[in-house]
C-alpha cells in the first residue's frame, strides 16, 4: 500500500474551460507557422511560461502542454526545458491541460500579439472534460448564458466489456456549442469523455447541482490592483489649499 | 557364523519406526522475485500414519506416510496496474483509430502494491519409500583420546561409541503439494479484500469506478501473474517447482532417515553387566561393568523380523 492517491481527481465536481484542472482540457489549432509564447496563469495570476513551435514540416498532430508543469517556480521562473522546443504541425492541435492542480489558464502570443486565450474559446476550438463523480450537473456557457443539464451515471464493473474492457475506448459524448448546447440534455458515464465543439466565443462551466460539499469554482479572471504610489496627493494639500 | 544374533519382530520394528517418524518435523521460509510479482512462503510440517512392511527381499517398505503441512502460507506481492482515467478519443479518425486523444491522469502516483497471504496449511502430501537397513559405526568425536570405554560410558552425557541402525531410503515417492481447487476463489477473495483496503477511504462510487476500470479482479491478477487457466496448478507449480519445496522435502526425508536419526543405537562396547559392589572382602570395592566389543554388525530383514548379527571382539 505504498502509492499515494490523487485525491483531487476524485474531489473534482466542477470543471471550467477557463480554469483548467484535472480532466479538463482546451484544444486549439495554430495555423500560422512560427514560435509561440505561452504565459501560464493560475487563478488569474502569472505562474510560468513556455513556448512551442508550429512548423509546416512537423509530423506531430498533437502537442500536449501541461500548464501545471509550466508553473514550476512561479512567474519569475524561466522554466523552459527541452520540452519547450516541441513542434506541432499547423494542421495539428495544441492541447492545454493540467495534470495536477486546478485554476489554470494560458495566453498564447506571437511576439506582443495575443493569438489565443484559453478563457475565451472561439470557433474551431474544443473543450474536453471528464467527470468521475456520478450525479446531476449544470452546464453553462458564460458568454451567451446558454445552459444544459448533464447526468453522469455510475460506471460499474463489466460495463466496459463491450469496449474491449478499456476505459479509453469508451466513445466520448459530443456536444456542439453554438447558440446553445446541442444536445441540451446530456447523459454520460462516470469517467466518459465529454467533447464540446465550440462554434462561437465561449467559456464552458460544468458544476454539480447535487447537495453536498462542492469544490469551489476557480476564477481565472485577471485581477489587477493599482499599486500604491509615493507621491499620492492627500486631501486639500493636493489642491494647494 | 556370527557370535551374536538378535531378532526383532515386525511389531517391534514398527514401534521403533513410529518413534522415528513422530520426531520428524521441518520448517522453512524463503522468498523470491518473479518479475511482475514477489512471493514468499513459510512452511512447517510433520509426518503421520503410514504402514510398515518388512519384506523378504531384505527391504523395508513404508507406504502412505502423511506429510502434514501444519503451516503453508504463500504470500504474493502484486503491483496492480496503474488506475488511470482520461485517455479518451477527442477526435476520432473516420478511417479508424483516433487522431487526438486526451491525456491520462492516474489515481495513484505509482503502481499500488497489494500483498495477499494464502493460508494453505492443513494440506497433506503422501510419502512412500523403500529402503534397506544400514549399520553405521559412530565414533564419538567428543571423546578425548585415551579415554577408555568405561569412563566414556560414565561421562555425562555419555561419550561412548555406538552402532547406529539407519533406514536408508533407496526409492522415495513424494506427492507434490496439491492445493485444493478452491484456491482460485480464495485468491480472488483475498485480492478483492486487499483492493478494498487499498481504496478503503474512497466513496463507494469511486471504488465502483476503479473496479470497473480494473475489470475482473481475477482476470487482472491472472494477467499480472501470467497465470494460465488453472490457478490451482499455477500455485502448485510455484510451490513445488519455482520454490523447490518438493526437492526440499525429499532432501529432508532422505537426510533424516539415512543419516540424521537412527532407528536404533547400540552402545559399543555393549554393557552386558552393570557395575556392582564387589561381594568379596578384597578390594576393589566395586566391580566394573562387563562390556563386550561389537564388530562386524550386519543387519537384514525378512518378511517376519529384523535380524542383527555381530561378532564379539
Amino acid at each position: 500500500m505504498n502509492a499515494k492517491i490523487n485525491q483531487e481527481l476524485f474531489n473534482t465536481i466542477t470543471v471550467d474551460s477557463g480554469a483548467l484542472g484535472p480532466l479538463a482540457m482546451v484544444l486549439h489549432r495554430f495555423a500560422e507557422p512560427g514560435r509561440y509564447e505561452v504565459s501560464v496563469f493560475r487563478d488569474g495570476k502569472p505562474a510560468g511560461s513556455r513556448s512551442f513551435v508550429v512548423n509546416e514540416a512537423a509530423q506531430v498532430g498533437q502537442l500536449n502542454i501541461d500548464l501545471s508543469s509550466a508553473e514550476r517556480g512561479g512567474a519569475s521562473c524561466d522554466c523552459r526545458t527541452a520540452e519547450d522546443s516541441e513542434e506541432v504541425s499547423p494542421q495539428g492541435y495544441v492541447l492545454f491541460h493540467s495534470s495536477r492542480g486546478s485554476g489554470y489558464s494560458a495566453r498564447v502570443s506571437v511576439g506582443k500579439r495575443l493569438v489565443f486565450d484559453t478563457t475565451a474559446l472561439g470557433e474551431g476550438d474544443l473543450f474536453a472534460a471528464s467527470l468521475l463523480k456520478p450525479g446531476r450537473y449544470a452546464v453553462s456557457e458564460s458568454e451567451s448564458g446558454a445552459k444544459a443539464a448533464l447526468v453522469v451515471e455510475a460506471l460499474h464493473a463489466g460495463m466496459l466489456k463491450e469496449f474491449g474492457g478499456r476505459l479509453e475506448d469508451l466513445p466520448p459524448v459530443q456536444i456542439d456549442v453554438k447558440d446553445g448546447f446541442q444536445p441540451a440534455e446530456i447523459r454520460a458515464r462516470s469517467a466518459q469523455g465529454l467533447v464540446f465543439s465550440i462554434h462561437r466565443r465561449a467559456r464552458v462551466v460544468i458544476e454539480s447541482v447535487d447537495k453536498g460539499p462542492r469544490t469551489p469554482r476557480r476564477h481565472a479572471g485577471y485581477h489587477w490592483k493599482r499599486p500604491p504610489t509615493r507621491s499620492q496627493p492627500r486631501g486639500n494639500a493636493a489642491r494647494g489649499d | 557364523m556370527a557370535h551374536l544374533t538378535i531378532a526383532a519382530s515386525e511389531k517391534t520394528f514398527r514401534t521403533l519406526f513410529e518413534q522415528l517418524r513422530d520426531n520428524f518435523h521441518f520448517s522453512k521460509s524463503d522468498s523470491g522475485d518473479f518479475g511482475p510479482f514477489t512471493a514468499s512462503y513459510s512452511v512447517a510440517g510433520h509426518l503421520e500414519g503410514g504402514t510398515v512392511d518388512l519384506r523378504a527381499d531384505n527391504t523395508v517398505q513404508l507406504k502412505e506416510l502423511d506429510l502434514v503441512w501444519d503451516t503453508l502460507d504463500l504470500t504474493l506481492g502484486i503491483d496492480i496496474p496503474r488506475i488511470c482515467v482520461g485517455g479518451f478519443c477527442i477526435i476520432p479518425n473516420p478511417f479508424g483509430g483516433c487522431i487526438l486523444r486526451a491525456p491520462r491522469i492516474c489515481a495513484f502516483d505509482s503502481d499500488p502494491d497489494i500483498s495477499v497471504t494464502l493460508p494453505l496449511g492443513g494440506l497433506v502430501s503422501e510419502v512412500s519409500f523403500t529402503g534397506s537397513l544400514k549399520p553405521v559405526h559412530f565414533t564419538n568425536p567428543a571423546r578425548p583420546a585415551g579415554m577408555n570405554a568405561w569412563d566414556a560410558q560414565d561421562a555425562n552425557p555419555s561419550l561412548a561409541d555406538r552402532w547406529q541402525i539407519f533406514l536408508d531410503p533407496q526409492q522415495v515417492d513424494l506427492d507434490p503439494i496439491d492445493v485444493s481447487d478452491s484456491v482460485g476463489n480464495l485468491l480472488e477473495h483475498l485480492v478483492d479484500e486487499a483492493i478494498d483496503n487499498l481504496l478503503g477511504w474512497l466513496p463507494g462510487w469511486a471504488r465502483d469506478l476503479i473496479r470497473a476500470i480494473l475489470g475482473s479482479v481475477i482476470d487482472v491478477i491472472r494477467a499480472i501473474l501470467d497465470i494460465p487457466d488453472d490457478i490451482q496448478e499455477w500455485i502448485s507449480d510455484l510451490l513445488n517447482v519455482s520454490f523447490g519445496l518438493l526437492d526440499f522435502i525429499l532432501q529432508m526425508v532422505l537426510e533424516y532417515f539415512a543419516s540424521q536419526k537412527p532407528l536404533q543405537e547400540i552402545e559399543d562396547p555393549f554393557p552386558m553387566l552393570p557395575a556392582v559392589n564387589n561381594p568379596n572382602p578384597a578390594p576393589p570395592s566395586q566391580l566394573v561393568p562387563v562390556k563386550i566389543p561389537i564388530a562386524n554388525l550386519n543387519i537384514f530383514c525378512n518378511d517376519q523380523e529384523m535380524v542383527l548379527e555381530a561378532d564379539i571382539g
